[in-house]
């Protein structure tokens, strides 16, 4: 008896199980039962076709915003998703990625290309109603050259200019080359000609007559304190931020931009923003997705895997543009064989690196074959990445001499067989799946990997010792990602005057041919100048490999289709920034 | 009993020092290191890296940086997070009340459901009650919890749309008690789910025990009824097991409650402490050990005392 009631409740166990793995998989979401109330009302309204202002907009968002809400000092991507629409700098970028006017309207470079003098719109405020001026754009850059300064924006933005190393060693009371001309006009004077430099410009400015009094080691504490509000001249003015909940903000309706018509594309190519209220909600990504599907947000990035469950729901409008980094799988060439062209050459012919793409990323991606971004100005076209050839691979490594000489299955250099570390960080899940992929591949040619996943600070540890307190041949190989910058220069990552401890090219990659192109190719401002020594560059590099290539994932976003107008470009930010990329020009149908 | 209770929070504090100090020593001997991970960006100059590290102190030795950490705890400073720049007693601070709120509610609804449950499952042990009871729970302890939290959202907020996937309140509306309780339901139901699976085993197992002791046996022959004898003289003793486990499980569900606070989007401690370990916020890792550790030691109290409470051999001296 005792048995016979045990099975029906096993079968009945196992039918609850198999019912709510029905209800997973089996069921489209049914419409929230409030979306019909809402179509009712909207019937006894007049119907409005075309933008208009009002509505909320809501966007999830993977992590808390560590705030400060200080462009001068926060580090991390969640705090500059909102505080870019509220901060202005003089200049921003279009979807070209090109540098065109914002708070100033015009400026001129000198014949030298070492002086840049903006001029300010007029009648720009601050969202406390306060002037703007060129006396906060002096202000700004000054913080950030202030000996006590606490952030870690100098080197990026401020160093360049003339002077900037005299006033943070303190033999100087202020910054040489800025000079305030008058209130809207204000001159920029580089040290020398450095063609990033002028990025610099389209920093955010913050106003003086907050901040003044506060700057230094007193800074930090004043805007993490708990009254501290951002206040810039941006299209939006900050509300809230509910720690680990949301952040809120709402329509500046007294933005300047109004009236000159500024949208991505700079003057005359927007009306808005019309968006009143801007939600970006903290939440985990399943999570988010969820809330996409029930209505509850507005936008989310979707992971490549659930691409398919996203795209077929009737209220999806999808986005996807090439991301703004590649992956790669470094090998230190401190040692050898790493340091042996022949070798990596063999080691990118032996990777599939198409099959990732095919079979990891669902074709959601490109093969990558040199450091420079796809989309850039800067990449040759010309410049197409190694097929997948085994057998030149294994060509290429009996041609380097490293053979099977015990028939084991694995090469052999020096004596010693080809078993190699590979690091591979936690975290990316199509990272993860990829490290199985490439040790087949490699086994395929005899090599053989070891992968072993690492926490990421544990890894960045291994790969960018500082100090030399860990050997730079500490670590084999790994799998890691670069985001790219805007502008195409980046000798810190590649050049060898950037080996360790000075810079990021962990790898050990020295050759002098490139060293040199990296460092002619700062010294034009001139846009066609820097294109030339570029896409030579980029050859060699796609020739010599300074670590192995291997993809760059798409960007999906997915709105709901209540929100219109939204371009989503390719671009190096995150999802939201992309959202929020032409704001501009984004209504909510109600 | 009071001095008995003063004597045991005086003996909390080695302790506490005892495992703040492991703990700080087990974390900064850990790979990596906070300002690594959040400059890790190559426009910032090694020697901007090593004038930051020199001015949050990482360049001293371990017990240097542990004893300026213990001075100014003994100040009340817990220190800044190393990332939002705030201080370390603001961020604990800030998730008390909605950890409190989930944990409170979790705490309270699991033992209310699951000691009758328990009981009734061993006073009518075998029967289809205890069967179905037995099932379920096996069912819900062997289910990942963060795989149920995403069915239960799935079901209730996306396919019926009656209950919100996640976070405090509903964006763009005013504050209501209505809305907060609509929040609350999913993650309350979740946590209490799988709190309530020990309790039931616990209470089950240490009644079955007491219903067979001579003086269950002694009372029924003396004619009690059973309602009485279960109730009465079974109960008080079964339940001395169980006020262990409610002690234990108030500094689990304050600090444990990670993944569920995660999937929900709830402000949590366990999304603050889980969240430092990965990034190496140190001082906010030490100050959520720190609560951690004196709320376990509380527990323990609490439930010492509550023996005294629901057993009368037990006096404390």
């Amino acid at each position: 008896m005792n048995f016979l009631k045990k099975i029906i409740l096993t079968i009945v166990a196992l039918s609850i199980v198999a019912s709510l793995s029905l209800t997973i998989i089996g069921c489209p979401p049914a419409p929230p039962a409030e979306e019909v109330e809402e179509v009712e009302e909207v019937e006894e309204v007049e119907e409005v076709v075309g933008p208009k202002p009002g509505g909320n907009l809501i966007i999830a968002q993977w992590s808390s915003p560590d705030g400060p809400w200080d462009p001068t000092l926060y580090t991390d991507a969640y705090t500059a998703m909102s505080l870019d629409l509220i901060m202005e700098g003089l200049a921003a970028y279009n979807e070209n990625l090109e540098l065109i006017p914002w708070l100033a309207e015009s400026w001129e470079i000198s014949e030298d290309q070492k002086e840049i003098i903006l001029y300010i719109r007029e009648g720009i405020k601050w969202h406390d109603g306060e002037d703007f001026t060129a006396e906060d754009v002096s202000f700004t850059f000054h913080v950030m050259g202030n000996p006590e300064y606490l952030g870690v924006r100098y080197g990026e933005v401020v160093e360049p200019l003339l002077g900037a190393p005299a006033y943070k060693e303190g033999t100087a009371d202020k910054i040489e080359g800025i000079e305030v001309i008058d209130p809207l006009t204000i001159k920029f004077t580089f040290g020398e000609v450095y063609a990033p430099a002028i990025e610099s410009c389209g920093f955010s400015v913050i106003p003086k007559h907050i901040f003044e009094g506060n700057t230094g080691a007193a800074q930090r504490d004043f805007t993490t304190s708990a009254d501290f509000v951002p206040i810039g001249t941006g299209p939006y003015k900050w509300v809230a931020y509910e720690t680990d909940q949301y952040v809120e903000l709402a329509r500046n309706e007294d933005w300047w931009g109004y009236e000159y018509g500024m949208g991505a594309g700079g003057e005359g190519t927007g009306e808005g923003p019309f968006v009143d209220t801007i939600f970006c909600k903290i939440m985990d990504q399943d999570t988010g997705l969820a809330a996409f599907l029930a209505e509850e947000v507005d936008a989310v990035s979707v992971p490549i895997a659930e691409y398919d469950m996203i795209a077929e729901v009737e209220f999806a409008q999808m986005y996807e543009v090439p991301g703004g980094g590649f992956q790669h799988f470094a090998l230190n060439q401190y040692k050898a064989p790493f340091n042996d062209v022949k070798f990596r050459q063999a080691v990118c012919y032996a990777i599939n690196r198409q099959s990732i793409i095919d079979n990891i990323l669902d074709g959601h991606g490109v093969v990558v074959a040199s450091p420079i971004w796809s989309e850039s100005w800067a990449h040759n076209p010309e410049v197409e990445p190694f097929p997948y050839d085994p057998e030149k691979a294994k060509e290429l490594l009996d041609e380097a001499g490293y053979l099977d000489t015990d028939e084991d299955g694995i090469r052999e250099y020096d004596g010693e067989p080809m078993i190699f570390d590979l690091f591979y960080p936690t975290g990316n899940m199509v990272r993860m799946a990829s490290m199985p992929l490439i040790w087949n591949n490699l086994t395929a040619v005899g090599i053989e990997v070891r992968g072993e996943l690492q926490d990421w600070p544990t890894l960045t540890e291994h790969a960018f010792p500082e100090d030399r307190k860990i050997e730079p041949d500490d670590y084999d190989t790994y799998l890691m990602g670069w985001s790219l910058s805007i502008d195409p220069d980046a000798a810190v990552i590649w050049s060898s005057k950037y080996a360790h401890p000075d810079g990021y090219n962990g790898y050990g990659y020295a050759n002098e041919t490139t060293d040199a192109m990296w460092d002619e190719g700062v010294k034009y401002v001139d846009t066609e100048k820097r294109k030339e020594i570029y896409y030579e560059l980029e050859k060699i590099l796609a020739e010599e490999l300074p670590t192995i290539f291997l993809y760059n994932d798409n960007e999906i976003v997915a709105v709901n289709d209540r929100v219109k107008g939204v371009t989503i470009v390719p671009g190096l930010w995150d999802y939201a920034a992309k959202v929020f990329f032409d704001i501009f020009n984004v209504w909510i149908e109600e | 009993m009071r001095q008995y209770i003063t004597r045991r929070v005086i003996q909390i504090i080695p302790i506490v020092i005892g495992i703040t100090i492991v703990t700080f020593f087990l974390i900064k001997m850990c790979p990596g290191n906070p300002l690594k991970a959040m400059l890790f960006n190559p426009d910032i100059k090694p020697e901007e890296r090593a004038r930051l590290e020199r001015l949050y102190g990482f360049d001293d030795p371990i017990y240097v940086q542990y004893f300026r950490w213990l001075a100014r705890l003994l100040k009340g400073d817990l220190g800044w997070s190393l990332y939002t720049s705030r201080p370390v007693t603001k961020h604990i601070l800030e998730r008390i009340g909605p950890t409190a709120i989930l944990a409170g509610s979790t705490l309270f609804l699991s033992f209310l459901i699951a000691i009758p449950f328990g009981i009734l499952s061993a006073t009518k042990q075998y029967s289809l009650l205890d069967y179905s009871s037995t099932v379920i729970i096996f069912f819900g302890m062997s289910l990942p919890i963060f795989f149920l939290g995403l069915v239960v959202i799935y079901i209730f907020a996306v396919r019926f749309g009656i209950l919100p996937t996640s976070g405090m309140k509903t964006l763009g509306i005013p504050f209501s008690i209505w809305d907060r309780i609509k929040h609350l339901i999913l993650p309350i139901s979740v946590l209490t789910f799988y709190q309530i699976a020990p309790v039931v085993r616990y209470a089950r197992s240490s009644m079955l025990e007491v219903i067979r002791e001579d003086y269950v046996r002694t009372a029924r022959s003396k004619g009690i009824s059973e309602r009485d004898v279960i109730y009465k003289h079974a109960l008080r003793n079964a339940l001395i097991p169980i006020v262990t486990l409610f002690g234990l499980s108030i500094p689990f569900i304050f600090n444990g409650a990670f993944i569920t606070e995660t999937i929900f989007a709830w402000p949590g401690m366990g999304r603050l402490a889980v969240g430092a370990v990965f990034q190496r916020d140190y001082p906010i890792l030490m100050g959520t050990t720190l609560v951690t550790a004196i709320l376990v030691l509380l527990g323990n109290l609490i439930a010492d005392i509550l023996y005294a409470v629901v057993d009368p051999r037990i006096r404390y001296k």
